[in-house]
Order: C-alpha cells, then structure tokens, then sequence
C-alpha cells in the first residue's frame, strides 16, 4: 500500500508532535495525530512517517476540520506545504523483527 | 400547543441516568453540537440497561466512535477519558463506525488489562464489526495486546482467540467463513472460555470451552483496538469497519446475552445503520 505524508526525522517528528498535541490539548481533547511511524526499510529507513493523505484533510476533530485548524496551516508551512508530501511504501513500516504470535 | 410541547418532550429526556448525561455532555462538547433526542434515549437506555441487568459494572472501556469525529469517537463511556489515535490512518468520515486503513490506523485505549481490574478468571474483549476485514488471517489482530507467550490477551482471525497463555490451555480457534460479522465478544467467566457472535438473528457460541487459569493478564502494555499491542509496537493488517470496542471483567452467559443485545441497540438507533 502507497502512504502520503511526511518524513521525519525523530527531532522533528517531536517537535511536531508537540504542536498537534498542544492545538488539541488546548480545546480539552487530544486524541489523533499523536505520533509517528518509524520507517524500518527502504531509502528512508530510521526516520519516521507522519501520514496525512487527502482524506486526512476533512476529518473532523472537535467538529472543525483537520485543514481548518488555524495550527495546522502553520505546521504544514514548516514542512513545506502540502505539495512536499511523498509518498511511502507501507512495507517499509513493517518491523522485520517482530515476533508475531502464531 | 400540542405540537409544541410534544416538540418540547422530544428535545428534552427527563430522567437520564448520570452517566449516560455525562457521556452524552462529552460527546456534545467534542462535537461543539448537540446530538439528537433519538441517540440520547438510546444512550440513556443503555445505561440503564445495563444497572438493571448487572454488567454495567463489569464494563470496564467501551468506544461508540460513531460520531464522524475523532474527538468524540476516542471519549470512553464509562470513565470518559480519551483514547488516541496514534498515527492517523482511521477513516472518521462515517457516521456509525471507524474503519483503519490496514496499515497505520489503530487506536490505543491508554490502559492495560490489569489496570482495569482484569483477572485470569474474569475478562472480557468485545467489538462491533458492522463489515469484517477483507483479510482474516489468524495473525491479523483486531483487538488486544501482547507481553509475552503467557501474558496475552487479544482476538483475531475471524474468530480466534488468545488468554493469558499460547499454550493449548489458552488457544481459541475457530476460523469460520468470511460473513462473520457483527458483535464478537471475547469471554472467560465461570471457569469458560469462549468466543460468541451476536448478528440479527441472534447470539451464537463460536467456540466454547474449560479451562484452568493459565498465564497472566497482561500488566504493563496498553489494550490496541485495530491491532495488536505487540510488545509496545502496534501489529495492524486489518480494516475492519467498527462501531464500537472495548474490555471488560468477564461477564457470563446471562450477562454477555443482555450486554451484547443492549450494545445492539445502542448502536443501531444512535447510527441509523443495522446490525449484519
């Protein structure tokens, strides 16, 4: 499966976190975007993933819209706009390591 | 007049139990809106259903994420603290269930099975599948979380089962067909273990069976809905569409016919939508 969103390293992917999670600590409620995926494979292995594909936009959090929080315009300026998405193969999410339960 | 006062009895519900008017106040501010009289009375209902009836208090986390809004979806209706969806990846468009996205979409309940009182003899996971996975591996994880091979707690598959312990003692199986939707309710209570399906029709045993109490309840790893708690990393490969989740002590036949008939309800009246 292909993701849209944001590269991260782990400096930025905190630095990140905090700010979603202050714009919705502020209104009583914090519950969505509050982490990120680290990247176990491929080119951008180490760093994390934050996801925010199309859809992501019109989600509604508290009864306003993901896109219509006056932060999250700010915190998508800071990682260069919308247009500087990428995309990411799910695969590389997977951790090789995991001991998965039969 | 008379259109008028009976206009007014249909916004106002005398007589709602408190805590379904403290949920039905959360959900409101999360919304910013009001909700109607309808899902009012059926939150009311179920409340009160459920005192009457006895396992209200074994009902330890339940989500209705049926809002269309992440904030309300991740409120609790017993303790009203917030759950999170971690990474994103939940659709929350829908009014009457969530849906993850097979990949990054998982919710974290932010509490253990221990915490919440669970024990060896009494536990209880418990979901509201309106569509099932288009994947029903039994290494595809709905629900639960993982320490350890004797300290496990989770449902997968379609349906299967794992308590406390991988062992043959702790191991329920039954891999049905693919139209196993509907509410799936995790059980041990009264030296059984099973797993039961209630659809439309009615409330069915998936599999059933006795056994010592082996292993332990997981203490230190918080319950996952959407995927499995594996060991602090969520293990997501479904994208059920769910109307509701939670954990609980384990309640029993009696307790499990009325609180799963009564979640029924709930949902059905609340989302307009129905049961499979």
């Amino acid at each position: 499966m292909i993701l849209t969103g944001y590269i991260v390293d782990e400096p930025a992917r905190d630095t990140l976190v905090a700010a979603i999670d202050s714009a919705q600590e502020s209104r009583g409620r914090r519950c969505l975007h509050l982490g990120a995926a680290y990247i176990h494979a491929g080119a951008s292995a180490g760093n994390y993933f934050i996801g925010l594909a199309d859809s992501d936009l019109t989600q509604k959090v508290a009864g306003i819209m993901l896109k219509d929080y006056p932060e999250f315009q700010d915190i998508i300026a800071s990682l260069g706009g919308l247009d500087a998405r990428v995309q990411l193969d799910s695969a590389d999410l997977i951790d090789p390591n995991a001991e998965i339960e039969p | 007049m008379l259109y008028q006062y009976s206009h007014r009895l249909g916004a106002y519900a005398p007589g709602l139990d408190p805590d379904a008017k403290a949920y039905i106040a959360a959900v409101e501010t999360a919304l910013s809106s009001s909700i109607s009289a309808d899902q009012k009375n059926a939150i009311n209902t179920f409340f009160k259903t459920g005192k009457s009836a006895g396992w209200y208090s074994s009902i330890k986390r339940l989500y209705l994420p049926i809002w269309a809004d992440a904030a309300a979806n991740a409120i609790d209706m017993i303790s009203l603290t917030s759950g999170t969806f971690p990474v994103g990846g939940v659709d929350q468009s829908n009014v009457g269930y969530v849906q993850s996205n097979g990949t990054t979409g998982y919710f974290d309940m932010g509490v253990n099975p221990t915490s919440l009182g669970l024990t060896t003899s009494s536990e209880s996971l418990f979901a509201l599948v309106k569509t099932i996975s288009s994947t029903v591996l039994t290494s595809d994880y709905l629900m639960g979380c993982f320490e350890s091979t004797s300290e496990t707690l989770f449902l997968s598959g379609n349906w299967r089962g794992t308590i406390n312990t991988t062992t043959g003692d702790g191991n329920i199986s039954n891999q049905l067909g693919t139209n196993n939707n509907g509410i799936v309710v995790l059980d041990r209570e009264g030296g059984k273990r099973g797993i039961y399906l209630r659809r439309n029709s009615g409330l069915s045993t998936v599999i059933e069976t006795t056994s010592p109490d082996a292993g332990s309840v997981p203490n230190s790893q918080n319950l996952y809905a959407m995927a499995l708690n594996l060991s602090g990393t969520a293990s997501i490969s479904r994208n059920d569409e769910l109307g509701a989740w939670g954990a609980g002590l384990g309640l029993g036949a009696t307790k499990r016919d009325s609180f799963s008939l009564a979640l029924k309800d709930l949902w059905e009246t609340a989302s307009g939508l129905t049961l499979p």
